[in-house]
């Protein structure tokens, strides 16, 4: 890695890595000791399990959020790095890179969580608390070792946190060339057109029409790993993970392309 | 090794910014990079360390593109007025992660600048006053590794002490290490000391490109009663003139003519830089004065 790339990976990653500290710090004080001090106040501290509150924070989805969001961040860092003679293109490689490392290794905590954390204090053990996870369709596909199994399920979050942040990356490097005026406008305007889609799909499911989603429907369950038969738990976990790929470098493209067009605005 | 700007041309919403420039920087020299408001100066140096795009042309350094890369963009440093730091990093974290990205940054100079201007190296860049901010810019740009500076507005907001400060470091820092440094400034006056090499632009072009004694060789103030005077200049490139009763000076760029003999009633002086600068930008047909 060349020395630039490797001294913006690291200032990347020290960055993320503090504020990922502050979103841990501040969820612990939102969903864990303000509950406790507000039962601790109001007399209820017998409906207050500490244990079973710091077990359901679902560290991974917190994460989740974060890496799609801190990853769209893209002008202020821009501006920065462009100060400072960074070009664009290591810019965008150091952010994947950063997305990649970050994103194993919260995987790996994650999973430590919640199988020696999470599962043990809901009594579950590791199987049956895959089972209450999304992987739950596929976990029993790659046979009974729970390692293994374990595995898959860490190796389908990893590529989908992957996918997040490159999702996060990609509209953050569009807005970052929009005007703040237009920034606004497309805020407003999508989720809106997005409820007209959704409704329109919705109508076209519900009522006779002259569209036939059997094709569709059938695809979308070949991307999700159904095949003749198969039940819930056997659902082939390669596919969704080949999907998520797809739809990473998909993602990563339209990031780069975008990221490639930064310029100053004033 | 130099860098060169090839048929450089910038449009925005279809007005011409700059027009088919070229230009050619070269190494360990001290440049002025002077023009009017809105003469595309900033654009200019945008341009070079490639934050904008030009519509056409190209940019290089040692023949190796300007565009989106490290190596190249790593040997030049451009101090703008647009604040490019985030309002919530703490100047002594700026300085840590230039020195990252640049590497043998001279952090005992910029201690030691600090404590001159006077800047307190634990607040947080949005905490400082504009002529802080302008102060904290400069001192990065005088202690990066950087050979080629680009110094855009860069007494923007600082009192006569502090102007007369970072001028006199400017001087020490280059004796030192000498290394490109590009002012684009409109307090001629004050740097006309300091530059060896100018470069207007107006008009969206370069219309004096050359070192200033030079340029200055060739520019005169005529004066004297307006018939003499104006019998005198006749044939010459006449670029401004200026009317004080029946007393008239008009100020020329170019060579005078060495066997036309100067009447007795009129005196011939040099013009400094900033009066050529006004009389050379002043008109609209200005660029038709230059030769």
């Amino acid at each position: 890695m060349s020395t630039k790339r490797w001294a913006v990976t690291r200032y990347l990653f020290m960055e993320q890595l503090q504020l990922l500290w502050r979103t841990y710090a501040f969820i612990l004080v939102a969903f864990v000791i303000l509950p406790l001090l507000f039962a601790i106040l109001t007399g209820n501290l017998s409906h207050y399990s500490f244990g079973s509150t710091l077990t359901d924070l679902g560290i991974g989805a917190v994460f989740g959020f974060f890496i799609l969001v801190t990853m769209s961040l893209t002008y202020d860092n821009f501006k920065l790095f462009i100060q400072n003679g960074i070009s664009r293109k290591t810019y965008c490689q150091a952010k994947v890179i950063n997305l990649i490392g970050l994103s194993f290794g919260m995987e790996i905590i994650s999973a430590l969580y919640n199988f020696l954390v999470t599962a043990p204090a809901r009594g579950h053990s590791g199987q049956a608390f895959l089972d209450t996870t999304v992987y739950s369709l596929y976990d029993h596909f790659l046979g009974t070792n729970l390692f293994v199994n374990i595995l898959g399920y860490m190796a389908f979050n990893w590529i989908f946190f992957i996918g997040l942040g490159l999702t996060g990356m990609a509209i953050g490097s569009i807005f970052a060339l929009l005007t703040k005026f237009a920034r606004n406008i497309a805020i407003i305007a999508i989720p809106v057109l997005g409820f007209f889609l959704l409704v329109f799909l919705s109508n076209t499911s519900t009522s006779p029409s002259d569209y036939n989603l059997d094709g569709l429907v059938n695809f979308l369950k070949f991307l999700m790993g159904y095949h003749a038969n198969a039940q819930p738990g056997y659902f082939n976990p390669t596919m969704p993970m080949l999907t998520m790929m797809v739809g990473c470098v998909i993602m990563g493209a339209i990031a780069y392309y975008f990221n490639q067009k930064l310029k100053l605005k004033k | 090794m130099s860098i060169q700007l090839q048929a450089i041309t910038q449009q925005f919403h279809g007005q011409t910014v700059l027009d088919n420039l070229n230009l050619t920087i070269e190494p360990k020299k001290i440049y002025g990079l002077l023009g009017r408001n809105g003469a595309g100066k900033s654009t200019l140096l945008n341009i070079i360390s490639n934050r904008l795009f030009p519509t056409s042309g190209t940019a290089t350094l040692d023949g190796e593109t300007l565009h989106d890369n490290d190596q190249t963009l790593g040997q030049l440093y451009l101090m703008s007025e647009v604040n490019m730091y985030n309002d919530h990093s703490r100047l002594k974290k700026l300085i840590d992660s230039t020195a990252l990205f640049y590497g043998d940054f001279d952090r005992a100079y910029a201690t030691q600048l600090a404590a001159k201007f006077g800047l307190n190296l634990t607040q947080r860049f949005g905490k400082l006053s504009t002529g802080y901010r302008t102060i904290f810019k400069l001192i990065i740009a005088l202690c990066v590794p950087a050979d080629y500076i680009f110094l855009d507005e860069p007494v923007l907001g600082l009192d006569a002490n502090h102007r007369e400060l970072f001028y006199q470091e400017l001087i020490d820092s280059y004796t030192n290490r000498p290394r490109t440094f590009v002012i684009s400034t409109h307090l001629i006056e004050e740097i006309a000391n300091l530059i060896e090499h100018v470069f207007i632009l107006d008009q969206h072009q370069i219309i004096v490109n050359g070192s200033v004694s030079d340029i200055l060789d060739r520019a005169y103030m005529i004066t004297g009663p307006d018939a003499d005077v104006t019998a005198y200049t006749s044939g010459l490139n006449i670029i401004g003139q200026d009317h004080l009763g029946g007393i008239t000076a008009n100020y020329v760029y170019g060579a005078l003519e060495d066997n036309r003999p100067i009447p007795d009633t009129v005196t011939v002086e040099r013009l400094d830089l900033q009066k050529l600068f006004v009389n050379l930008t002043n008109a609209k047909e200005a660029a038709a004065h230059v030769n």
